[in-house]
């Protein structure tokens, strides 16, 4: 199975849990989700997820100066955010146990 | 960062699709965003992220933007498109045509032809600068009323020619936009100059005396003159409005004349039953009351010679 469609569904919520204990910068945040494991993930996708996770108002966002190269602009979760990851983690907790239940009383293993 | 901009132009081009401004909501923080990705590594961002329009389809889809609309062509798109197809079309043209005159492709030979299309334009706009400061016809000299006109002409004509040439040369450093602004006012300058060649052509191919017969139905053939008596007038010069003196009045003096030719540029003095009568006897006979009627049944045939 592509990892890339599963990603789809879930990029928004690796993202926000990523951004749970420190905000980040769009670069940084790629980096978090390559060391978490996701490693199909692309540049354009956090970008345009980041960018839509700001229209639906769940991040606010601040512009931190840089000495050297570009200033960079840094992500956080606000209160919409924080709610978002916590339903969202529900649902996928919720989603990933069926799924491991289903898998496990099969006799699949990972 | 021009590689940054660079590249965020390829991806907006890829996006032209979307409408505008959902397109730039998407692209709003691509620069910075792509700056800090720069910055942060080794390799171009086309090495390290993909191509732009790879790039472009992945952010439609995170962004959650819908992809199916591209097939829902909006004007951008169709005008694009029917760029592209008729460059195409060109292009084939242009690859077929190159072996008929033993070139690889056509604009080979085109390109070849530059300098001539440069001579050529300088001719033309100097003709239509000539023409806007002249009166009536000008010829085929860029003639000024300044000193012998002629002289005037060649100089200006010399001078356009060469100036023409230089801009040539210098005209392919320019930026792609002013070089098309200036070859289509270039162009435009021509145009009078192109239609002059047609009148001067007009003028050559009429001639005076086509347009003499012209009032004629051009049944005209011969001019016979008489007096009121009905006495055919002889060594007589008719003249037009302008002064100047119709051919068609010189056959019917050919008969014998003991008189010399008339001179040119005198005004017509008819003199009345001057020198014999000619004898030939297919004149018309005098009416006592007017001029005879030659378009009548009696048409005059003094000389089988009397020709136009």
């Amino acid at each position: 199975m592509d990892t890339t469609q599963l990603l789809k569904g879930v990029l928004d919520l690796a993202v926000l849990a990523v951004l749970k204990d420190e905000d980040g910068y769009g670069y940084d945040i790629l980096r978090r989700l390559r060391a978490a494991g996701l490693d199909d993930v692309g540049d354009a996708s956090v970008y345009g997820t980041l960018r839509r996770l700001f229209q639906a108002g769940c991040l606010t966002t601040y512009v931190v100066p840089s000495e050297e190269g570009p200033h960079r602009k840094y992500y956080g979760l606000n209160a919409a955010g924080r709610d978002q990851l916590q339903r969202s983690g529900k649902v996928w907790r919720t989603f990933a146990s069926t799924m491991d239940t289903l898998l496990t009383d099969r006799g699949m293993v990972a | 960062m021009n590689e940054v901009a660079d590249y965020v132009a390829q991806v907006r081009t890829a996006l032209l699709d979307l409408p505008p401004d959902v397109r730039d909501e998407l692209l709003e923080d691509l620069p910075e965003h792509l700056a800090e990705v720069a910055a942060e590594g080794e390799g171009s961002l086309t090495e390290r992220l993909g191509p732009p329009a790879a790039y472009a389809v992945e952010l439609r889809a995170a962004a959650g933007t819908p992809s199916g609309r591209r097939r829902q062509t909006t004007m951008d798109i169709r005008l694009r498109d029917a760029v592209q197809r008729a460059r195409a079309r060109l292009q084939v043209v242009d690859a077929k045509s190159g072996p008929l005159i033993g070139y690889r492709k056509g604009s080979d030979f085109i390109r070849l032809l530059r300098p001539a299309w440069w001579v050529a334009r300088g001719y033309l706009v100097a003709m239509t600068l000539a023409e806007m400061n002249a009166h009536d016809s000008i010829g085929l000299l860029p003639r000024f009323d300044i000193g012998d006109p002629t002289v005037t002409g060649v100089v200006v004509l010399v001078a356009f020619v060469v100036g023409s040439i230089w801009l040539g040369r210098w005209q392919d450093r320019l930026a792609r936009l002013p070089r098309l602004a200036l070859v289509a006012s270039i162009v435009l300058l021509c145009l009078p100059g192109i239609t002059n060649l047609f009148g001067v052509d007009d003028d050559a191919v009429g001639s005076q005396f086509q347009q003499v017969s012209d009032y004629y139905n051009g049944d005209l053939d011969a001019v016979y003159v008489y007096d009121k008596q009905g006495q055919p007038l002889r060594d007589v010069v008719v003249f037009d409005e302008n002064g100047r003196e119709i051919g068609l009045a010189w056959p019917i003096v050919a008969t014998p004349s003991p008189e010399p030719e008339p001179t040119e540029g005198i005004a017509p003095e008819p003199t009345e039953s001057a020198g014999p009568e000619p004898t030939d006897s297919a004149a018309p006979e005098p009416t006592d009351s007017a001029a005879p009627e030659p378009t009548a049944s009696g048409t005059p045939e003094p000389t089988p010679s009397a020709t136009g």
